[in-house]
């Protein structure tokens, strides 16, 4: 089952898109997918788990599992400042509905975007996983890269990398296990 | 509405529908046929049909068509409801059973059991047709008959009658069972032009003539299943025979059954709906969750400095605090269900068996209204089943064997449940022949599970059946002895944090005692640190607390001059810590071995709402879940027998990578 992603669709085609920071870089996504967007507290690392794991927090009462985007890009992961926020997102799978949240340097914008603003995704030159990208935002500076959160948050693939983590004897604890990270923030 | 979840409600009311058919027909076998055991099978087949026909689920409508047929006739009179037809109407509940678990789960339903199916609607049709010849005869014969008189009846249907999944050509049907219909005028006045027609309405009225010698009541039943919004009245023209005067006071008065009220009919269902709403079990797990925060909440007000400086706001806030506890335990309280929905299977399990081994067994079943848990309650019944199919196999002997040793012929199998201090408890008991130790030890001794020399208690013993692959029975039955299922029942046991426990005397009988904790939702907990982290044992595991003071070259802990392996968290888990003063130990008895696990410090004792790490972290080993400490912030719940499990894993590789930090 995989997470759906729910592109922010309006009427007459006008999407919004929230805008955010991530190492440096903008990236846009869909906000009908976005649940809330809530300051970086009270992650509780969980031991043993793989670096893009960051760990859980409290979501008014629901455990929640946070990611680091950044690591889960295949980069350094992320260091936490006063902007650092988490974007809570909602997975689809079958029935059910899961919230997952993602850390992000800092949210800055949503955007109103026309459909014709939105081209294809090139096929590299992206530094990303091409189908991590569901297409670019055309921008005065430049383009913008619109995650495919259904690719990025892919439950089936999320499991595996946490399984391929867990394999036995290879717990070697690394200097970069979410409890240290979690304290750090 | 949404069609699937329509379905799934139909799916949910089929499978009650058969449960209470299931116990009509129990009740029938047992007891002997009353007309509300009857109407209960009617009910169940017509009720079912109706929903069905509103899907097109051709295969389910045709199949209760000929139930339903059959019951009418049962219904009437006219049809014995004889063992062998009772039997029958049981093996067609079942196939009613299989052909909803495939509309479940998104299959073919004509390929569910085809072959199955036309065995059992020729053998419907057989009697139908065989000891019912009247279905065709029977109008002729009912209008010679002296008592025959002519009804007018009127129907204006409920405009919804459609889309409720009822057919107005049914009723007319069912009536020349009762008579002979002598004419019948469609009245179309209401009909709107096509444009304007609504195809789920239902703008057809009808009177109808007809010639029966039924009473006005039985007319009157015809229509049991139409009656909310509609308008049926009916009346006798005839002048009343000599015998009619008598049935009814008033021959020509008219009987109005009607609508708006609804209380006309007498099912208990009725009864029981009204006073019941289902609710979505995840709506109340999200309701759940949010009285846990409050609660969290209102203790970190109450310990909040202006209020505690405040006793006119403390006392308050104190108010409030236990205002919110009620509600807490209301929430959780709703989670709980009676275990009879388990129980209630077991009736029909039991008559099977009997039937197949051809023992005499009687089910007594007490507590069935002790309750538990909505989640554990759905991973008891396979258990339980296990165990309650041994006792019948291999417990309970056979008739002849139970006289030879001077008992009544027919064998006890007695289901009990009862709160118990903060459990459930549930037993299985049965007056059979008991436990053979001698041949329990031998077994194992074959299959290498003990040493031959081994001494062991008798509840050692009685422990080996639990044990993978274990056996007694010399001869393999359809029903069990295979060796599968006891370790499974005491993992599943275990699983739900139970225990099990058997009880056993040669020649007398047998028992098993199965405890469980009352709510998977909250345990006692108790709080450990390690470094920054916190996490939560279940205080159950937890013997005693200690200083710890390492020895030196290994991992083990001289508690009082027995060796204890121990396991240091932190390394576990590749957490820095440099514990301030001494560490602590955790003595933790784990099934029947003991580990000690060494912390940075202990933090106390906790109620831990136990939250399911679910989706992404359900594959974390080492976690069982996580809960919601009093600050807000998360911590996990260890999972010890995983842990301990890890760690004599490692123990026997060559080079342990544990502890490179």
């Amino acid at each position: 089952m995989e997470t759906k992603p729910q592109q922010g669709k309006q009427e007459n085609g006008v999407r919004q898109y929230l805008m955010f920071n991530l190492g440096g870089e903008t990236y846009g996504v869909g906000i009908n997918a976005i649940r809330e967007i809530i300051e970086y507290q009270g992650v509780t690392g969980i031991p043993l788990a793989p670096a893009f794991l960051r760990g859980v927090i409290n979501l008014r009462g629901a455990v929640v599992p946070v990611l680091d985007l950044s690591v889960r890009f295949g980069r350094a992961v992320t260091s936490i400042n006063r902007r650092t926020c988490i974007v809570i997102v909602e997975a689809v799978q079958g029935d059910a509905i899961h919230l997952l949240g993602v850390i992000v340097d800092g949210v800055t914008e949503v955007r109103e975007v026309e459909p014709d603003q939105v081209e294809q995704q090139p096929q590299f030159g992206l530094g990303l996983r091409s189908d991590f990208v569901a297409g670019m935002l055309k921008r005065e500076q430049g383009f913008i890269p619109v995650l495919d959160l259904a690719a990025v948050l892919s439950t089936r693939e999320l499991e595996s990398l946490i399984d391929s983590a867990q394999a036995p004897s290879t717990t070697t604890p690394s200097t970069m296990t979410p409890a240290t990270l979690a304290r750090a923030g | 509405m949404d069609l699937n979840e329509s379905l799934g409600i139909l799916v949910q009311e089929a499978r009650e529908l058969l449960a209470d058919m299931e116990v009509a027909l129990l009740a029938i076998e047992a007891h002997g046929v009353e007309p509300d055991r009857i109407n209960a099978l009617f009910r169940a087949a017509h009720t079912i049909k109706g929903s069905a026909g509103l899907f097109g689920l051709d295969p389910i409508v045709s199949f209760t068509h000929l139930m339903e047929s059959l019951l009418v006739d049962v219904r009437s009179g006219e049809l014995a409801l004889e063992p062998e037809l009772a039997g029958l109407m049981f093996n067609c509940a079942d196939h009613l059973g299989s052909l909803i678990d495939c509309l479940e789960a998104g299959g073919d339903l004509s390929a569910c059991e085809p072959d199955l199916r036309m065995v059992l609607m020729d053998s419907l049709r057989d009697y139908w047709q065989a000891e019912c010849p009247a279905a065709a005869a029977a109008p002729a014969l009912l209008a010679g008959s002296t008592d025959a008189r002519t009804w007018q009846i009127q129907l204006r249907f409920a405009p919804d009658l459609l889309a409720q999944g009822m057919d107005p050509q049914s009723f007319l049907l069912y009536l020349t069972n009762l008579g002979e219909l002598l004419s019948i005028n469609t009245g179309t006045e209401t009909l709107p032009a096509l444009a304007e027609m609504d195809p789920e309405i239902c703008y057809l009225t009808f009177d109808l003539e007809l010639l029966t010698a039924a009473s006005e009541a039985e007319i009157a039943a015809t229509f049991d299943f139409a009656r909310d919004g509609s308008d049926i009245r009916i009346r006798c023209l005839d002048e009343p025979a000599a015998s009619a005067v008598a049935q009814v006071p008033a021959p020509t008065g008219k009987t109005v059954i009607n609508t708006g009220t609804g209380n006309t009919g007498t099912s208990p269902r009725n009864g029981r709906e009204s006073s019941l709403i289902k609710v979505d079990s995840r709506k109340l797990d999200e309701l759940i969750d949010a009285v846990g925060e409050l609660v969290i909440r209102s203790a970190s007000c109450h310990a909040h400095p202006v209020i505690r400086g405040n006793s006119a706001l403390a006392e308050l806030m104190e108010s409030v605090g236990g205002l919110v506890e009620q509600i807490r335990d209301r929430a959780l309280n709703m989670r709980m269900v009676p275990i009879g929905e388990v129980f209630q299977r077991f009736p029909r399990v039991v008559r099977d068996v009997c039937q197949e081994l051809g023992k005499r067994i009687d089910l007594q079943i007490s507590g069935a209204d002790t309750e538990l848990d909505k989640s554990m309650v759905e991973k008891l019944t396979d258990p339980l089943l296990h165990i309650v199919r041994n006792a019948m196999d291999h417990g309970i002997e056979p008739v002849a064997d139970r006289v030879a040793a001077g008992k009544p012929e027919q064998g006890i199998l007695r289901l009990n449940a009862y709160h118990q201090s903060g459990a459930v408890v549930i037993e299985i008991s049965d007056d059979g022949r008991g436990l053979d130790t001698a041949k329990i030890l031998r077994k194992a001794v074959e299959r290498g599970l003990v040493a031959p020399e081994a001494k062991l208690t008798e509840r050692d013993i009685f422990n080996l059946i639990f044990a993978a692959g274990f056996s007694t029975a010399d001869q393999v039955t359809d029903l069990s002895g295979r060796g599968v299922g006891m370790d499974v029942v005491r993992q599943n046991i275990e699983q739900l944090r139970g225990s099990i426990d058997i009880q056993s005397t040669k020649g007398a009988g047998t028992r098993f005692h199965i405890q469980l904790p009352l709510t998977l939702a909250i345990i006692d907990g108790f709080e450990v640190a390690v470094g920054d982290s916190h996490f939560v044992l279940p205080l159950d595991m937890v013997v005693e607390c200690l200083e710890f003071s390492a020895s030196t070259g290994n991992d083990i802990f001289n508690l009082r001059g027995q060796p204890l392996p121990y396991l240091r968290l932190a390394q576990q888990f590749g957490i820095d810590s440099t514990p301030e003063g001494r560490e602590c130990l955790v003595v933790l008895q784990c099934g029947e071995q003991r580990a000690g696990l060494v912390v940075d410090r202990f933090v106390g004792e906790l109620q831990a709402v136990i939250k399911p790490l679910g989706h992404l972290l359900g594959s974390m080993r080492g976690f069982s879940g996580s809960t919601i400490l009093g600050d807000g912030s998360v911590a996990l719940l260890l999972d010890i027998p995983a842990l301990v499990a890890r760690a004599a894993r490692s123990a026997t590789q060559p080079l342990s990578l544990h502890g490179a930090t």
